[in-house]
């Protein structure tokens, strides 16, 4: 047995439970070290488990929550890997966690999102049975570099597991486009044409033009963004027929969808637990997921209705009259999506918006640009007011101004208890959209005045 | 009156938040009672850059600066050349300003020929240039734009950043590239 992994393994353990003991979350910083000690330390405890792998720009977290529901509600023997520690010392300190000292995980299956960019490094390490692509989607340009250097990532963390089976997005033709050159076998999730309302050719997209031959697109219908039937009228390169498919929405609530499901020819009715178009992705994709897990896909389909948002995806807390939802914006893809999913409300309501510059939010906070934030001003009626906070809250302020946003609906709270106080004085819903690094900081303070769990719970 | 700004390669040159200098230059044109509208020049479109007072041009993958290379040495690229020889005022984000210099050499010596309206190259290097950074805009004698001279009574309109010495704060997101300037005057110093 090797000596060396089961030091790193100890000092894991012992150092996660060292920070749980002073409150500090230890969901990576354990992994990391352990690595340094034994290198190769994620394939030793990885080994023997079943792995389901979810990758991608947006919606990861929602899709890793999806498909463990089912894997609880089958009674299986798994774990997943929460609270944002998707990288490589946070993946390996879940699996030392769920392992014994000689490295044997306690688990039958794993269920683990994985950053896409990290992605490299985890795969040939944890060889998944299944991996998701979720979509591919401009995203913290400074942290990740273009989105087809993401794409180039992804491909190349595939390459040596070609055994793994790929769940792709048929709908976005960089996802789908892995499957080009990759040697593993492949179902398509995705939503058919009829199903929503087609909408015109945005003003940005990731995918204009043919990944294979640079000619521009043409599309039968656009779901949002990039995604929807794309067809290269140069060398042919178009949508894959969907395995899973989306074949009909029949209603879209501001809590839940409620659609029709086609899996491999068999019609079923759906209702997903969260709202908007993008979350009706995720479901698709997560049903694919489960299904070629082997736990059938009744099982995702049963577990849509009841799974738990979580950490700041349309989480819910009891603050103020009307409540308040967390929806995490990282980049303008999700941004958009999370924007038109206000205008659809039909009820007056509250904004918040906490824009951060860290590391894990992005730096570069240009991105805000290319969200769509104009949509907010078709809101007159129904938004009563915007607090921005955050460190970078002036320029989101700007950002709404420019948008079209009169100045007197805008207002900026730095402090988060002043924030929250005020949260808790509200009748009206309120929607907060915060960044990666103000959620976990603003969602401390909520919980700390009206309950909830602790990021690692 | 109105001012007339052309948005070039809206479609491909897009990358990170570029087009919210059109946001604001539309806005702040708005809020001060100056008519302005926007032409958008996407591929296949090579009019005439002649009615234009301001082209905007942004930023792009690698990617779309191959997709685009065609469609510029269709028409777009004598435009180009030709505006900015008539001192029509260009705003350039990172490839936008690199495809108006001669040419553009990878770190690893693979070298793309550009339009060659501004005298300057770029030289890609591995390592990225990211952040925050603040420069002083130089000051002195300034070649005098048309833009500038139908203007110049409404100066208190501006942006900030067009005035001499003022400061600017913006961010930096480069490849590694290295801007090669030739006869062309570097808009200020970094501090």
């Amino acid at each position: 047995m090797n000596l060396k992994a089961i030091i790193a393994i100890i000092i894991c353990k012992l150092l996660r439970a060292f920070s749980r003991l002073v409150h500090r979350g230890g969901t990576a910083m354990p992994g990391r070290i352990a690595l340094k000690l034994c290198p190769e330390l994620l394939s030793i405890v990885s080994r023997g488990v079943k792995t389901v792998a979810i990758t991608g720009t947006n919606g990861k977290t929602t899709s890793s929550r999806m498909v463990e529901q089912a894997f609880l509600e089958q009674g299986k023997s798994y774990f997943a890997n929460r609270s944002g520690a998707n990288l490589i010392s946070g993946i390996t300190t879940e699996f030392v966690m769920n392992s014994s000292l000689t490295g044997k995980c306690r688990k039958e299956y794993a269920v683990i999102e994985c950053d896409e960019a990290a992605a490299r490094r985890v795969f040939p390490q944890l060889r998944p049975q299944v991996v998701v692509v979720t979509n591919l989607f401009r995203d913290q340009l400074d942290r990740y570099g273009e989105v087809t250097h993401t794409l180039e990532n992804i491909r190349a963390a595939l390459e040596p597991i070609p055994q793994a089976r790929l769940c792709l997005n048929a709908d976005c033709s960089l996802t789908s486009s892995l499957a080009l050159e990759l040697k593993n076998p492949v179902v398509y999730f995705g939503i058919e044409k009829g199903a929503a309302p087609s909408r015109p050719k945005p003003e940005i997209s990731d995918a204009t033009h043919c990944i294979r031959c640079k000619a521009e697109y043409e599309y039968d219908y656009i779901s949002y963004g990039h995604l929807g039937g794309f067809r290269c009228p140069r060398c042919g390169y178009s949508r894959h027929k969907a395995d899973y498919a989306v074949t009909e929405i029949l209603s879209q609530g501001a809590d839940s969808s409620s659609l029709i499901m086609d899996i491999r020819g068999e019609k079923h009715m759906v209702t997903v637990n969260l709202p908007a178009m993008y979350n009706i992705y995720n479901a698709i994709g997560a049903v694919a997921a489960v299904s070629q897990m082997g736990l059938g896909a009744q099982a995702a389909i049963s577990a849509l209705g009841d799974f738990q948002c979580g950490f700041g995806r349309m989480e819910r807390f009891p603050l103020g009259k009307g409540g308040a939802r967390m929806m995490l914006v990282k980049n303008p893809a999700g941004c958009s999506q999370v924007i038109e999913f206000l205008e659809n409300l039909r009820e007056k309501f509250m904004l918040v918006v906490c824009l951060n510059d860290r590391s894990a939010d992005g730096t570069d906070i240009s991105w805000i640009w290319d969200a769509d934030f104009e949509g907010l001003t078709k809101l007159s009626g129904y938004l009563e007011k915007i607090v921005v906070s955050g460190d970078r809250a002036s320029d989101m302020a700007l950002r709404i101004k420019y948008a079209g946003v009169a100045p007197e609906y805008i207002e900026t709270e730095h402090d988060y208890e002043k924030l929250v106080e005020w949260m808790e004085g509200q009748e009206k819903p309120i929607f907060i959209m915060p960044t990666y690094t103000a959620m976990l900081e603003l969602r401390e303070v909520v919980i700390s005045h009206c309950g909830g769990s602790e990021f690692w719970e | 009156m109105e001012l007339k700004i052309c948005h070039m390669y809206p479609d491909v040159l897009n990358l990170y938040g570029d087009r919210g200098n059109v946001i604001c230059m539309l806005k702040r044109l708005e809020w001060r009672g100056i008519e302005a509208s926007v032409t958008k020049l996407p591929i296949g479109d090579s009019r005439s850059l002649a009615g234009f007072d301001l082209v905007f041009i942004g930023g792009g993958q690698d990617f779309e600066q191959q997709v685009l290379l065609s469609d510029l040495h269709r028409g777009k690229d004598r435009e180009i050349k030709a505006a900015v020889e008539d001192g029509v005022t260009f705003l350039t984000i990172c490839g936008g300003y690199q495809m108006l210099g001669s040419y553009y050499e990878t770190f690893d010596g693979k070298r793309c020929d550009f339009i060659g309206a501004l005298d300057l190259y770029t030289k890609g290097s591995v390592k990225r240039m990211i952040g925050n950074y603040k420069f002083q805009q130089r000051r002195g004698r300034q070649r005098r734009r048309p833009l500038q001279k139908r203007f110049r009574h409404l100066q208190p309109w501006a942006p900030a950043a067009q005035e001499p010495g003022a400061l600017r704060f913006d961010f930096k997101d480069r490849s590694g590239a290295e801007i090669r300037l030739g006869r062309a005057a570097p808009p200020g110093r970094q501090l």
